[in-house]
């Protein structure tokens, strides 16, 4: 009886602080949404800013968020990919093996802004770069490039090994075996891998506020040597704004986007880790 | 005599799965002190009838059972049945031998600890009882500290058992105990099923023949959800009236 | 386990997998591999490079010392204390609610609704900082103000808060992956055994899952410390360390938090830069040493 009680009572708590971590967090979506929502129109997201982000719109903004995170994704990819392959096709040694898995992995919990720092310094200072758009791109490459192995990584060992032995007993070359058996089926897993880097690099702000962007004045770069402005240090500046009401609303509304953008590539990443799944099991 | 009820008695009862049946009009009881061989090809729900028979099905999806199951009289699926003291009643033994990441002697007392927590000084010779009553005391008695994972297979099934003796069952389902184990350990289960069976009511699933043979006394042949026949081992075996059961046996 | 694992049977063959020679796609993954690790190398080399002459020229009081003064003298330890006390704060509050939730999901809840739920926290987990930070600004930190009667909410508890939130969905998630993976048998077994259910959980399946649970925790905190966004607009910014040292209601700052506000006043020049740098390896080293832990216990949870 005292057994059934203590059983009741557990699960009563444990349903307790599920329900409100779970509250919590939506009303944290709540919040966002509901600060946000007012201030955003077709014109706000297709107007440019002025008045230092008084007035206007969130368009080169938007723009700038994009590219740059495109562009880290394109430069990240191959890498990536590239390093992956290295890790589970070419490399025999298991302890390497296992010293590039745990520095992979470490890498992975490097706080951003310290790749903001340094990358600075290699690509904006060294390389002369200065603060621009390449060098966002490549700071930002640099920064998702571990959580982009990661996830190509884990797919590609989760391969059934019979899929393997079967290439190798048909005598294939080690790239006709990449290209027919490692990477057709762990082709979901790379497009997840890339979907949660790219969300990484949207939500990014500490890595790319002093490297990449200026808040007023820098539209669509026309090079890649000009700085863009980009969603999140366009909230950084409204927000540090805190007194002008019309700031923190703007602030609310480019966060808003900000949002939806990270969700909608989290979404088709947890989407294509669904279809992973579901292969797997096929 | 006839005044206590059977250990286990199913009348038609019907288990289905998010709607699809999976075992229907079981009518069948087991008898105290002696052991029932369930037999059947792969799929055929051999499984299914005895995790009913624990309520180890609760959990699974869309679980529905319809028809009366009695243990010892008192019917378990009505209201009210309290499942931890019903399993505590029931024992069971599964296929794949599965001890927990602890030492020999934590295994052993591992359902009393939670059933019974005020005994706790006598568990060191509560767990040599039950590890005797299984037939292990002899091979672990040095090692009864070290991690359950160093036993063998055999030895892992065994330490299952005394697990689940130590709980105080008075039926032991047993799920095909020795399917992924070597002849010798098989031969050593055997020797403690029929210990076993002196005392209590043993319901065995199993693929090999010859041990329903060596082991039980009744058979119950199960296929595609269905009771084809039941009876006395020696009566089955020798001359099956089902069709399906000759079939069966003269593979 | 198949017939053809015999290493000596099949030539290059090893535990199954097939070590091709060295042909162009060698070479070019191999390539790529450097240029990964090669980042990682330069991140590392001037983050030490960079804070030398700091270091060289403060010694020890730049662990120790109480006072940043740009220009005069750079101690470290107000932004130290502020890393830690943030991120305890933030383990505290987020912990009981993350591996409560995490033993609820994986435990009592149904296949569709786990799903539900983990799908939420793992897009919760990706909202951004900056997000957060605009959060924490406008409803937590004047809330910590009205509740406790402070003249300014933006404090330490303020930071920790956000951060507990922010680390929630996190180490959540990761508890619960750990919690899934403990085998069904075991419970099984201990089912029928007659144990309850929670009595299952927490003699089977918690202590089974705790290096993966030890090492959500661990990761959680890695990504606290490192957090700088959100952290910025709610800590306060003054480098000192609160009398008495417990005082989580006055404001502080924390090693993320000082970069971001000074990183740009001086980047890349004189010896402010440096000692910024300085701070950076000391937040590189602290996180390294969390991450390193935590992929510990996760490598001994998924043997």
């Amino acid at each position: 009886m005292r057994r059934r009680l203590v059983d009741s009572a557990t699960r009563g708590l444990l349903f307790l602080t599920t329900l409100a971590g779970c509250s919590l967090l939506a009303l944290i979506l709540t919040a966002v949404v509901g600060r946000g929502f007012p201030s955003m129109s077709i014109e706000f997201l297709t107007r440019e800013a002025r008045d230092f982000g008084l007035d206007g719109g969130i368009f080169h903004q938007i723009a700038g968020t994009l590219i740059l995170t495109a562009s880290a994704g394109i430069v990240s990819f191959p890498i990536a990919l590239g390093s992956a392959l290295f890790q589970t096709e070419f490399l025999k040694s298991a302890g390497l093996k296992q010293a590039l898995r745990i520095a992979t992995y470490t890498l992975n919990g490097v706080p951003t802004i310290l790749f903001g720092l340094t990358g600075y310094m290699f690509f904006g200072a060294l390389l002369g770069m200065g603060v621009s758009w390449v060098t966002g791109a490549l700071i930002l490459a640099v920064m998702i490039l571990p959580t982009v192995q990661i996830s190509v990584l884990e797919a590609i060992e989760s391969i059934p090994a019979h899929y393997r032995e079967s290439g190798m007993a048909l005598g294939l070359t080690p790239w006709a075996q990449i290209r027919s058996i490692v990477l057709p089926q762990s082709f979901y897993g790379i497009v997840t891998g890339v979907l949660l880097g790219l969300a990484r690099a949207a939500g990014e702000t500490a890595a790319i506020m002093f490297t990449a962007t200026a808040f007023s004045g820098a539209g669509i770069p026309r090079s890649l040597a000009r700085p863009v402005s980009t969603l999140q240090t366009h909230i950084l500046v409204l927000a540090q704004e805190a007194v002008n009401p019309k700031a923190v609303a703007n602030a609310w509304g480019a966060g808003l986007a900000l949002t939806a953008l990270v969700f909608a590539l989290m979404l088709s990443a947890l989407w294509a880790r669904s279809r992973l799944r579901l292969e797997s099991h096929r | 005599m006839n005044d206590t009820p059977p250990p286990i008695e199913i009348r038609d009862a019907c288990v289905s799965f998010r709607g699809k049946t999976v075992l229907d009009e079981i009518d069948c009881e087991f008898r105290p002190r002696s052991a029932t061989a369930v037999i059947g090809s792969s799929g055929s729900g051999k499984t299914t009838l005895l995790r009913t028979i624990a309520r180890m099905n609760d959990g699974m999806d869309g679980f529905r059972f319809r028809g009366k199951l009695f243990v010892q009289g008192s019917e378990i699926y009505g209201n009210g049945t309290d499942v931890c003291r019903l399993r505590g009643k029931v024992g069971m033994v599964f296929q794949k031998p599965c001890v927990f990441p602890k030492s020999v002697l934590e295994n052993a007392v591992f359902g009393l600890k939670h059933h019974q927590p005020e005994r706790k000084k006598e568990f060191p010779e509560l767990a040599e009882r039950f590890l005797r009553e299984a037939f292990l005391w002899d091979e672990v008695k040095d090692r009864l500290h070290q991690p359950a994972a160093v036993l063998s297979q055999g030895q892992q099934q065994r330490l299952a058992i005394a697990r689940a003796l130590a709980v105080g069952p008075e039926i032991f389902l047993m799920d095909e105990p020795t399917a992924s184990l070597d002849p010798k350990s098989t031969q050593a289960i055997e020797e403690l099923v029929r210990s076993l069976k002196q005392k209590h009511c043993v319901v065995l699933a199993t693929h090999n023949l010859g041990q329903a043979r060596r082991l039980c006394e009744e058979v119950l042949f199960v296929c595609e959800g269905r009771i084809r026949e039941s009876g006395p081992a020696s009566r089955v075996f020798d001359n099956p009236l089902d069709e399906e059961t000759r079939a069966y046996l003269s593979q | 386990m198949s017939p053809s694992a015999d290493p000596q049977a099949n030539g290059p063959e090893r535990n199954g997998r097939y070590f091709p020679g060295r042909g162009p796609a060698y070479w070019v993954c191999a390539g790529f591999a450097c240029v990964a690790l090669g980042a990682a190398g330069i991140l590392l080399g001037y983050l030490v490079a960079e804070s030398l002459p700091a270091l060289r020229s403060q010694g020890w009081p730049f662990l120790l010392g109480k006072d940043w003064f740009v220009g005069e003298n750079y101690g470290a330890l107000p932004m130290i204390y502020g890393s830690v006390m943030a991120t305890a704060l933030a383990l505290a509050l987020a912990l009981p609610f993350a591996l409560g939730g995490a033993v609820f999901v994986a435990e009592f809840l149904p296949a569709r609704a786990r799903l539900i739920v983990k799908s939420i926290m793992e897009l919760l987990a990706g909202v951004p900082g900056i997000v957060y930070g605009l959060l924490g600004m406008s409803f937590l930190a004047p809330w910590i103000k009205d509740a406790f009667g402070l003249i300014d909410g933006n404090s330490l508890l303020a930071a920790g808060a956000l951060l507990g939130i922010m680390v929630l969905p996190t180490v959540m998630t990761l508890s619960e992956d750990a919690l899934r993976s403990v085998p069904a048998e075991y419970r099984e077994n201990a089912l029928s055994l007659g144990l309850t259910q929670t009595e299952v959980v927490f003699s089977v399946a918690v202590p089974q899952a705790l290096p993966g649970i030890a090492g959500a925790v661990f990761l959680g905190v890695g990504r606290a410390m490192g957090e700088t966004i959100a952290v910025l607009l709610v800590i306060g910014g003054i480098d000192r360390i609160p009398s008495p040292w417990y005082d989580v209601f006055s404001p502080g700052q924390s090693i993320p938090s000082k970069l971001g506000r000074e990183a740009a006043e001086s980047l890349g020049y004189g010896l402010h830069w440096n000692a910024l740098m300085g701070l950076g390896l000391v937040l590189l080293l602290m996180t390294m040493a969390v991450a390193f832990a935590g992929n510990l216990f996760l490598r001994r949870a998924r043997p």
